[in-house]
């Protein structure tokens, strides 16, 4: 065996964990090897000065306690696999329905506007062709006109029915303030047609004792 | 009454079972945090957190009887934290680490090291106080493997546990190390008057 062979054999002697074996082999090398003699005194002398180093106490007071754990603590703490599946059923819900606004879809057909929703992208009934032709192109123009002209005819009745609705409610306002209106001017007009009398009555009356008090004057025997 | 008994009933509720693991090594622990970085009050403060540690992480721990290995390889690994963490700030932790030259140029006046305070007042305290400054001067992986050797009395296979490294690799840093160290000591000029003891 070479030196170099014993350093790890030296560590294990000094720190007693050498076999009889290699002990036996350490120290025969050792007789006869005045360099190794000299570094494993140098390893023991540094062992031993390290030594001196004694251990300190650590002066802190380290204490565990009980970690106190509230009602609902432990409440949540049972119910963990409950939290679990609840969290799974969110997510479940969500997913559904993000889904269900991706492929969400507006179409419109036969004059009606149509909502599609799916969980999965469907594929289209009718297949596009890859090129658009001008009947294509003339044929949906036809479409947009009919749906824009049919627009404007709902929008054009509607305005119609709203405008004689309008006008009725007018017509059966200024109706109902001319029946008020009449109703006055007769009442006012029977008030003044018997006013009318009354004055006449007493006129007739103020002539007629007129008549009579000239007719006395003019009678002189009398 | 053994530490595999005081793991089981610490894991069955009875938190006193850990104040008794701690009162049980924590001396050992803060010695081996002390003399890896060097600092008295970082090793208490890193001491706590390795306690910490085990007290959150043992139910994971398989075998019971690897506590005190486990219970090592929590307190090394909360040091190497802390001197990466050091060192991320680029704060001066004299104790820490030291290079070659820089520990060449301290020589003995260390000894009489007025910034020490009252731990030099005896021979006894100068003896620590250079060892404590020489251990910083050798390679991290040497330290290790010398303090949990020399002062936790670790096997060298459990020291190849804790460090995960083959056993030989372990023999082999501690033959490095104590003659890196003796190097040290002898460039500064240490010797038998010094500490007491024949380098």
């Amino acid at each position: 065996m070479k030196c170099e062979d014993f350093k790890l054999i030296m560590i294990d002697t000094i720190y007693d964990e050498i076999s009889p074996e290699n002990r036996g082999k350490l120290e025969n090398h050792l007789k006869g090897c005045k360099s190794c003699k000299e570094k494993f005194s140098a390893l023991k002398a540094t062992s031993n000065t390290l030594k001196k180093w004694e251990d300190v106490e650590p002066k802190v007071n380290l204490t565990f306690v009980n970690e106190s754990k509230n009602f609902f603590a432990g409440f949540i703490e049972k119910l963990r696999p409950v939290k679990i599946l609840y969290g799974l059923g969110i997510a479940c819900a969500s997913l559904f329905i993000i889904l269900s606004i991706a492929n969400t879809s507006i179409n419109y057909k036969d004059g009606d506007f149509g909502l599609e929703m799916s969980l999965f992208k469907t594929s289209p009934k009718e297949q596009v062709s890859g090129k658009v032709t001008k009947m294509d192109l003339e044929e949906l123009r036809r479409d947009n006109l009919n749906l824009v002209s049919h627009l404007f005819e709902e929008y054009s009745r509607q305005q119609r029915v709203e405008t004689v609705m309008l006008f009725d409610e007018f017509y059966k306002d200024v109706e109902h303030k001319r029946q008020t209106d009449l109703r006055l001017v007769s009442g006012v007009l029977q008030q003044v047609h018997y006013g009318a009398e009354q004055r006449l009555d007493r006129t007739d009356k103020a002539l007629s004792s007129l008549i009579r008090y000239v007719n006395m004057q003019t009678r002189p025997g009398q | 009454m053994t530490d595999e008994i005081l793991i089981e009933r610490f894991l069955s509720g009875d938190v006193s079972a850990f104040n008794t693991l701690v009162w049980r090594w924590e001396k050992q622990i803060y010695n081996f945090i002390l003399r890896y970085l060097g600092d008295f009050e970082l090793a208490k403060d890193v001491m706590q957190r390795t306690f910490i540690r085990a007290y959150k992480g043992l139910s994971k721990l398989k075998d019971k009887k690897r506590f005190s290995t486990w219970l090592f390889q929590i307190a090394l690994n909360q040091c190497k934290d802390e001197f990466k963490k050091r060192k991320r700030r680029h704060v001066s932790i004299s104790e820490v680490h030291r290079d070659e030259n820089s520990c060449s140029k301290e020589l003995i006046s260390i000894i009489a090291d007025p910034n020490d305070g009252p731990e030099n007042a005896t021979q006894k305290d100068s003896v620590t106080s250079v060892l404590k400054r020489a251990l910083q001067c050798i390679p991290e992986e040497q330290r290790v493997v010398i303090i949990m050797k020399e002062y936790h009395g670790l096997k060298f296979i459990e020291i190849a546990e804790i460090l995960k490294v083959p056993l030989n690799t372990i023999k082999s840093r501690m033959y490095y190390g104590l003659n890196s160290l003796r190097k040290v000591l002898q460039q500064w000029g240490v010797d038998r008057e010094d500490l007491g003891y024949e380098v």
